[in-house]
């Protein structure tokens, strides 16, 4: 295919000049780029203009390098008429034809040939033409069916049925409606599309089938589409296939044909088909194939480019072939439907010769270049001579390769060879299956004539010994996972002294929290209610204890507010005492009181007449009392 | 009671029939395969059909199968080729990636050991019969370090210092003696030491074993490359040789991409093709 175009454009695509001046539009043409000596080609020069008095046409000319002669400029008047968007145009011009004759090999440059029109000179684009031996120069083909926007030599004719530009560049008329109602009926289902990406042109690359294992084939195809009428590619490229192998198709030209799409009618051609085999596993992309669009209708994307467009991407998901099932031997890419055939001559041969065995692969896909062969002491195979024999019918690439080996056999007795192999995956029936060959026996007779080599001529061999077979797997106990992977694990490292840490904490706090209420229990203050506490909570049952605990909270009160000791005062001396310290005459009676009260339930009892709750009630009062009582400046 | 006790016990019996028997079924059949295939592979090594044993070994490490006698007889079928006339670019390559495999397997398999020395000596010697430098790449300090001891080594000395600390606190704290004072300030220093380190260390190795995996190149040699496959520079005043990895050279792979993976050589990182480094299988 690829070949098909880069000859179909090599004849037709010399170049689509745009323009000499702003008014006459020149083509140029050449029959063909190579060609033999002493054969002609025809270069053509095509300009028009859309004044009226394009037809007058002088001084044409076409300058030749040494080696090539040409006939005189045939001039022929042209005109054209164009309907575009309802619109109607009328241009009118020369075609100049020279005849060309190459009598010496080489790459010689001709032209530019040129012509004045209507007063103004045209001149077209210079043509590289390439002179080869006589009779090595390619054939062009003819197209099959359908109209070649690339061909422009078809029926015969070097620009065929007399149309003032080569059938590629010819826009399209109003006159050619019956051809193209007739193409819209025809065109292959491959070409349809609901929606053109771009009203203009483009291209549009496809590929099948899109989910294949590595090795197996895909196939791209890259069509262009253009709403103007016919063009003319310029500078394509070749798609982007950077992880697949490429099957270079020697095809026939494509057709071309309209297309509608919505409500326009583009003319479509299939640029490339090119049977892919993926490398490697993954999503693989291909596709992205740049070319102008080359003829009058199309705008230019820069001088000499025509109306570049690019095609798309293509994702292809490729994955390797299950392991399940996999034989042994199998080496990834070996994907298709393969047999095997094998001749092994001679049959019988004395110790130290070698035989023949001549095995030959044969099937669809991309035929491995390497198969198993077998291996065993005494037998040496040598690297393989191959030649193959591929092609791509119906685009599916198929075919045979052959690989011949010498080997040489060195134990004298009967040989049994085995087989040669390959162990393919298929994807059409999803399976591994294995192509076999067998070699049979060989007979080797001894040879009275061998001698020992010398031991002294051997390489000393370093390797010789260093591992020795394990014949069973012994035991083997699997690392256990990691401490590390573990999870919490370097948490678990500060675990411990933050434990030890948090703990001594702990104690720390309890320890102050202990020795705070130990403290609080020794103090006046807390004395002073824990007297309280018990004088209450005896008042109803043991008189003396509540005298007592009632007597303690007194002189505690005392203590804490004047910080004198009361009990080494007699009682008769203490009211003026207290009063002397500050505190007030009432009060100080009052707790003189309560410690007479006390004295006297003490000693006397019940019959003193004094309630002992009564009296833990006063002291109560009093103790509170004094707490809260402002002392009077002593002097 | 007693009745719902059965029950329970059948209804668990049953669960664990059903969920636990069949892997373990399958795991019993895949490892009386694999067995299997081994000595298919031993016989084909002592028929001299080294290939064939190659395949078979290959293609169990590719069903998953990891054990060090199958890579150490793996290794064997690679050596024993490269020693053939059938020998292969590369058999030494990956006889070595095998030796390696074994040693990740089983640290303390001394023949693997002293095979590998071996087989990187003579790639080393016929490296230099073709005029090639040899070139040593030196691991990365980090690497160098952390590969000192196993990562469990670390682990449990990061634990030994956690416990060594906790126990020198206490003492500190607790006891109220001079001599265990000294005692507890000389474990916190210690364990606090050791817990560092050993943490350190061991996250470290961790870190290396889960970004990186060990590889071996195996094939005669591997130019370094960059992002986009173009030869990576010479660095100022190094070896012409130095951008190119011999055969049978430890690297670390620490990126995977379809066409080129990113490894570690040495201290130089850079990317080679997929086809010229063999994995290390790993438990």
């Amino acid at each position: 295919m690829r070949l098909g175009f880069a000859l179909g454009a090599a004849i037709a695509v010399v170049a689509a000049s745009p323009v000499a001046r702003a008014a006459v539009e020149t083509q140029t043409a050449v029959s063909a780029r190579q060609v033999g000596v002493g054969e002609t080609f025809v270069v053509q020069l095509t300009a028009l203009s859309d004044g009226p008095n394009g037809t007058t046409a002088t001084s044409a000319s076409l300058p030749l390098p040494p080696g090539m002669t040409s006939s005189g400029a045939n001039v022929s008047p042209q005109s054209q008429v164009s309907i575009v968007n309802g619109q109607m145009s009328r241009r009118t011009g020369v075609t100049v034809t020279w005849q060309v004759t190459a009598s010496k090999v080489g790459s010689f440059r001709v032209g530019p040939p040129s012509v004045s029109v209507g007063g103004e000179r045209a001149q077209g684009n210079v043509i590289a033409i390439e002179v080869v031996p006589a009779g090595s120069a390619p054939r062009g083909r003819q197209s099959q069916h359908g109209f070649d926007p690339f061909n422009f030599f078809g029926n015969g004719s070097p620009f065929g049925n007399g149309s003032p530009f080569p059938p590629g560049f010819n826009f399209r008329s109003p006159f050619d409606d019956d051809q193209n109602e007739q193409q819209d009926q025809s065109y292959p289902d491959e070409f349809r599309l609901d929606k053109a990406p771009d009203p203009l042109a483009f291209l549009r690359a496809t590929v099948t089938p899109d989910h294949v294992v590595v090795g197996q084939q895909v196939t791209l195809r890259i069509y262009a589409y253009g709403a103007h009428g016919m063009f003319s590619p310029i500078n394509p490229n070749e798609p982007s296939h950077a992880d697949f192998m490429a099957f270079d198709i020697k095809a026939d030209q494509h057709a071309a044909y309209t297309v509608p799409i919505g409500d326009t009618r583009y003319i479509a051609a299939k640029l490339e088909e090119l049977p892919l085999f993926p490398l490697h596993a993954g999503t693989l992309r291909a596709g992205d194939m740049k070319m102008g669009f080359g003829g009058r209708s199309y705008p230019q994307t820069g001088p000499g480019l025509g109306l570049v467009r690019e095609s798309n991407w293509v994702n292809v998901v490729v994955t390797e072939p299950p392991l399940r099932g996999r034989p042994a031997g199998y080496k990834v890419g070996d994907v298709g439907d393969y047999k095997l055939s094998a001749t092994v001559e001679p049959r019988e041969i004395v110790a130290g010769d070698s035989i023949s065995v001549v095995a030959t692969l044969s099937g669809t896909g991309m035929l491995p270049f390497k198969i198993q062969t077998p291996e065993q002491k005494g037998v040496d195979w040598l690297d393989p001579a191959l030649t193959e024999k591929l092609e791509a019918s119906n685009g599916i690439v198929q075919g045979s390769r052959t690989f011949s080996y010498v080997v040489k056999l060195s134990e004298p007795g009967q040989i049994d060879l085995g087989e040669v192999t390959l162990p393919y995956w298929d994807p059409r029936r999803q399976r591994y299956f294995t192509a076999r060959a067998p070699l049979g026996a060989i007979v080797v007779k001894p040879n009275p004539n061998a001698k020992a080599a010398p031991p002294d001529n051997k390489p000393i061999d370093r390797l010789a010994g260093v591992l020795k077979a394990r014949e069973q797997l012994g035991p083997f106990v699997e690392p256990s996972r990691p401490l590390s992977d573990r999870p919490g694990f370097f948490g678990l490292l500060l675990l411990a002294p933050l434990g030890v840490v948090v703990a001594g904490g702990a104690l720390s706090v309890a320890g102050r929290a202990r020795e705070k209420l130990r403290q609080r229990g020794s103090s006046p203050g807390a004395q002073l209610e824990a007297a309280l506490r018990e004088a209450k909570a005896r008042a109803a049952s043991d008189a003396s204890a509540t005298v007592a605990a009632a007597e303690r909270a007194v002189f505690l009160a005392i203590e804490l507010k004047l910080g004198f000791k009361a009990r080494a005062v007699l009682k008769t001396e203490l009211a003026a005492a207290l009063t002397e310290r500050g505190v007030s005459s009432e009060r100080a009676a009052a707790l003189t009181a309560i410690l007479e009260d006390c004295d006297s339930l003490r000693f006397v009892g019940a019959a003193s007449g004094v309630d002992p709750q009564e009296l833990v009630k006063r002291t109560e009062a009093q103790t509170s009392a004094l707490r809260g009582d402002k002392l009077a400046s002593t002097s | 009671m007693r009745l719902g006790r059965l029950l329970s016990i059948w209804l668990f019996a049953l669960a664990a029939l059903c969920t636990g028997a069949r892997p373990a079924a399958a795991a019993a059949d895949s490892n009386a395969d694999a067995a299997h295939d081994f000595a298919t592979a031993n016989d084909a090594i002592k028929r001299g059909a080294y290939t064939e044993a190659i395949d078979i070994l290959e293609l169990l490490a590719d069903r998953g199968f990891v054990h060090p006698d199958a890579s150490f007889d793996r290794a064997l079928a690679y050596v024993e080729r490269a020693r053939s006339s059938s020998a292969a670019p590369g058999d030494l390559g990956r006889a070595a990636a095998a030796l390696s495999e074994v040693l990740s397997l089983r640290p303390n398999d001394a023949d693997a050991e002293n095979a590998l020395s071996r087989i990187r000596a003579e790639i080393s010697r016929r490296h230099a019969r073709e005029g090639s430098a040899p070139v040593m790449a030196r691991p990365s300090l980090g690497r160098a370090v952390t590969s000192l001891f196993s990562e469990n080594t670390w682990a449990i000395m990061a634990i030994c210092g956690s416990l060594l600390l906790a126990l020198g606190i206490a003492l500190n704290r607790f006891v109220k003696r001079t001599s265990a004072e000294l005692a507890g300030a000389i474990g916190i220093g210690l364990g606090a030491l050791l817990l560092v380190l050993g943490a350190a260390l061991s996250a470290g190795a961790r870190h290396f074993r889960l970004t990186s995996s060990p590889a071996v190149i195996v094939t005669d040699e591997a130019r370094l490359l960059d992002e986009n496959g173009k030869p990576l520079p010479q660095k100022l005043g190094a070896n012409a040789d130095s951008m190119t990895i011999p055969e049978g050279a430890s690297v670390y792979v620490l990126e995977r991409r379809p066409t080129l993976d990113r490894i570690e050589w040495g201290s130089t990182r850079g990317w080679v093709t997929p086809g010229q480094i063999q994995i290390l299988a790993t438990r």
